[in-house]
């Protein structure tokens, strides 16, 4: 729910915790604003309007989530994890978290539910590759998006981490601006 | 002389060393300068001159084929006889005379042989005079005038190839001139056998000696090939030290393009120096003056001098008695422990002829190697003729024909095509007597005479046994030949290896180098992002962005160093040459290159160039290298783009000239060599050229340098033509 602008009853009716029938009410009533989809009856609210009308009926709004992209930094070198933190935070969009290994990547993927994985390849205890494919595996983490970040150059090598289900591969070094718009990019598609 | 379409097998067929050694046994010998020959006959008609000897060892060396011949004679009466004027003065002046007037001549009106034959003899002229030189100048046992016919005789084989092939060997010598190329190499592609070879077997042939057979052999040879001792190696080093002084002084013609250098190794084993080289090559000049004074005569007047002589020659020996005991005496002399098999096979064919029928007598010898027989067929008259026959697989040679056996049972034994020996000599009607040497089957012979066959039982024995003999000594030769080839494959696999293993090395240090320097460049480059994107006094966002930019730069470096190593498979398709020089043009003047907007390019594509097969990505970018370092070497003119077939039509040339200051050798030989640049100011990362070879040869071709110091360079690629077959030949092990 963090990234959606417009809401249905249903979802508007879950995030406030109450019937479809009451949000519904409600909306007629005009207590929620929203609008009616051209060429049907299906009633919509922007995020906006529900925020106003949560706030107004002091229904907390920790459901909504924030809207920030949620960025998972993996890598064994804390001058990029810092580096990381310093340029994501800096720009406002993003919510930053690191980890050193791939026993951690694990442990705050399940832990954080990033929106976003930016995966070194060559970690001190697995592989960036083992990391892929476990988040990979794992159904419930199916829209994380991973991005692959690394020192490797050949084509064979950067073929094999796209083969392990990598979203993305940007070579070190990189220019900052792609790489936030890269991640901006994954999340939205 | 034999054509090249009787004997000699036409051009596309290899020429054996056998077939070569009968080919130039069977002809009369190596045809004369009718000018060389013409000066020789007017210095023998007069004997009142006190220096007759050196002039006219002067003169006679303007001509290898006449040299060869003068000696081989005075060799045979006395075979001591080791350098030119000994074999003057051993011959006398009419001796000389008579052996010129011998000798055919060859056709001064075919201009281009005329070229190559008196370019050769000045090549050889320069090589003699420099290793005679040289060889005084070092602590070497060997004498410096055999030094001089060393050198003067060490591509006697290119002469010998040039008459027995002569079309295959103009176009080995064209191939060489086009691709810039070791005479050698395309000898061996074109004909099947080079000249050092050839002239091995000359020299065997003709008695030249050890010595000469050993210049002439191994005159191309590694260095360290070479036999340790001194009286095996001099000749051979001190001859491939003249030939490098000769062809770095321009001297002559030898037929070879390829790009040559004094060979240190030889220097060093030589103990010479620098400084002795240079006055060798001051004095060369000097050595050729009567030579070429002998080619500026009048051919058509040359040519009626020795006619007129020989006719002279012929009235006097009309008054002589007839000479058949001299004649059987060589015949009989020839045969030694020195002697090859197709020379014993005929000595003993002559020999028994001699005493047959009417009939002539078919002697032939079993090769050791049981794939070819060696035959002669000699009448009464002494007329002898030769065959080398393919024998079919599987004959088992201790279970020869008992002598009842018909010889026609015998032929289908013997031949695989048994039609073969039925035009040489028909083996109906006549007798087969198998020769033995220790049990094994190593020849026979059919006849018919009666005289023959009994004389033939009593010396059975002895035949059989100088037969295995010969046949020994023939298998010992080839497998030295073998060695020989071997030798040389592996001095060529040697480099290729070390160069292979060279790149895998490159390959994984840059690999490493790539992991580790990446990841710190990333710091360097993200904080200066960083610190960029909030400063804002430009001063220092312009510090803050080279350090960002710098850093990718390092960076770039690591990955194209990576890329050269382990470069992408290429994926080949057919390739139109006029398109991708098109391109290239249109990229390079929409590059950033200093001279990309005014350089003027020619591109010059041949009518008949057929498209290329190959990677099109690479070979534009190797184009666009090529074309930037072309420009930057010519400035604002002279760069020229040139696409031709190569001669035998299989792979397409595709070249880039300029007229600019062109490369030293020892730059051209560096050229190619990652981040190599001979500019010192302004040098930029040095990895065009080496790229630009790599993804040539990764394409299954070549990349080659010719260049001229004050006039300019140019870089072929020489790669396969669509359609031509070689496509498959591409080394996917590079990829």
């Amino acid at each position: 729910m963090r990234h959606k602008s417009v809401f249905t009853t249903g979802e508007a009716a879950e995030v406030c915790r109450l019937s479809q029938q009451t949000i519904i009410r409600c909306f007629d009533s005009g207590q929620l604003q929203g609008f009616r989809v051209p060429g049907s009856k299906f009633r919509r609210i922007p995020r906006d309007s529900l925020v106003k009308f949560m706030e107004d009926n002091g229904i907390p709004t920790d459901a909504l989530g924030s809207d920030k992209i949620r960025v998972l930094v993996v890598d064994d070198d804390p001058e990029i994890t810092e580096l990381f933190v310093d340029v994501l935070e800096s720009d406002g969009r993003f919510e930053v978290h690191t980890a050193s290994t791939g026993y951690d990547a694990g442990v705050m993927t399940q832990k954080f539910n990033p929106d976003v994985v930016v995966l070194d390849y060559m970690l001190p205890d697995v592989n960036g590759d083992v990391v892929c494919k476990t988040i990979r595996d794992n159904p419930e983490l199916n829209r994380i998006r991973i991005l692959f970040i690394s020192g490797v150059v050949a084509p064979s090598e950067v073929g094999r981490l796209k083969g392990a289900g990598a979203d993305d591969f940007i070579k070190k070094p990189f220019n900052m601006e792609q790489v936030i718009d890269r991640m901006v990019k994954l999340v939205k598609t | 002389m034999a054509e090249e379409s009787g004997k000699t097998p036409p051009i596309g067929e290899a020429l054996t060393a056998e077939l070569f050694a009968q080919a130039l046994r069977e002809s009369d010998g190596l045809s004369a300068d009718p000018l060389v020959a013409a000066a020789v006959v007017e210095l023998t008609g007069t004997e009142s001159a006190d220096d007759s000897t050196d002039t006219l060892c002067r003169v006679v060396s303007a001509d290898v084929a006449i040299a060869a011949q003068l000696l081989s004679t005075a060799r045979r009466q006395h075979p001591r006889t080791a350098d030119l004027p000994a074999a003057v003065d051993s011959l006398g002046l009419a001796g000389v005379r008579s052996v010129v007037l011998s000798m055919r001549l060859w056709d001064s009106e075919d201009l281009e042989q005329a070229a190559f034959r008196r370019g050769l003899a000045l090549h050889s002229l320069a090589v003699a005079a420099a290793a005679k030189m040289l060889c005084a100048a070092s602590a070497v046992m060997l004498e410096p005038p055999r030094a001089h016919v060393c050198g003067l005789l060490h591509d006697a084989g290119k002469l010998a190839l040039a008459d027995v092939a002569p079309k295959s060997h103009a176009r080995a010598r064209d191939e060489a001139r086009l691709h810039a190329d070791d005479l050698a190499v395309r000898e061996r592609a074109v004909i099947g056998l080079d000249h050092t070879v050839a002239g091995r077997h000359l020299s065997e042939q003709w008695r030249l000696g050890e010595e000469i057979s050993d210049a002439a052999w191994l005159h191309h040879q590694p260095v360290e090939s070479l036999p340790p001792s001194p009286a095996k190696a001099e000749p051979a080093l001190l001859t491939a030290l003249a030939d490098a002084v000769a062809r770095v002084g321009g001297a002559g013609d030898s037929g070879s393009h390829d790009r040559i250098t004094i060979p240190e190794a030889i220097l060093d084993r030589l103990r010479l120096s620098g400084s002795e080289i240079s006055a060798v090559t001051e004095q060369i000049t000097v050595e050729l003056e009567t030579a070429r004074s002998v080619f500026d005569g009048d051919e058509s007047a040359a040519e009626s001098a020795v006619r007129r002589a020989r006719m002279e020659l012929a009235r006097e020996s009309a008054a002589r008695p007839d000479a058949a005991a001299d004649r059987l005496a060589e015949l009989t002399g020839r045969i030694d422990g020195e002697s090859e098999l197709l020379d014993i096979v005929s000595a003993v064919a002559t020999g028994l002829a001699a005493g047959g029928d009417s009939q002539d007598t078919v002697v032939y010898a079993i090769e050791q190697s049981y794939e070819s027989v060696v035959l002669a067929r000699c009448g009464r008259d002494g007329r002898c003729r030769r065959r080398i026959l393919r024998m079919p697989p599987g004959l088992n040679p201790v279970d020869p024909p008992a002598a009842d056996v018909p010889a026609e049972t015998v032929a289908e034994l013997l031949f695989a095509e048994p039609e073969a020996i039925t035009d040489f000599a028909p083996p109906a009607g006549r007798a087969h007597r198998p020769l033995l040497s220790g049990g094994t089957w190593v020849g026979g012979v059919f006849h018919s005479g009666r005289a023959v066959c009994s004389g033939l039982e009593a010396i059975a024995p002895v035949l059989g046994l100088v037969l295995g003999l010969g046949a020994a000594r023939a298998g010992a030769q080839r497998r030295a030949e073998g060695l020989a080839a071997a030798c040389r494959a592996l001095e060529a696999s040697r480099g290729e290896l070390a160069d292979s293993r060279t790149l895998a090395a490159v390959g994984q240090m840059a690999a490493g180098a790539a992991h580790e320097m990446n990841t710190p460049l990333a710091v360097i480059s993200g904080r200066a992002q960083w610190m960029l994107s909030r400063c804002e006094d430009d001063a220092q966002r312009r510090i803050w962005r080279t350090i960002s930019d710098q850093a990718q730069r390092v960076s770039d470096i690591v990955t194209a160093l990576m890329e050269f190593a382990e470069p992408t498979a290429p994926r080949p398709e057919p390739l139109e040459v006029a398109r991708l020089f098109a391109g290239a043009v249109e990229r390079f003047s929409g590059s950033e290159h200093p001279q990309a907007s005014s350089a003027c390019v020619d591109i010059e594509v041949a009518e008949d160039t057929p498209a290329v097969w190959a990677d099109r990505s690479q070979l534009s970018s190797a184009l666009g290298e090529l074309l930037a370092n072309a420009a930057t070497a010519a400035e604002t003119t002279g760069v020229r783009l040139w696409a031709c077939p190569d001669a035998a039509g299989r792979k397409v040339v595709l070249a880039v000239s300029d007229t600019g200051p062109g490369m030293d050798a020892r730059s051209a030989d560096a050229a190619a060599t990652p981040f190599y640049s001979s500019r010192q100011a302004g040098r930029r990362r040095g990895l065009g050229l080496s790229m630009a070879k790599r993804f040539a040869e990764i394409n299954g071709g070549s990349l080659r340098i010719e260049t001229d110091p004050g006039k300019g360079t140019t870089v072929r690629i020489e790669l396969p033509a669509a359609g031509s077959g070689d496509e498959d030949q591409r080394r996917t092990d590079d990829a």
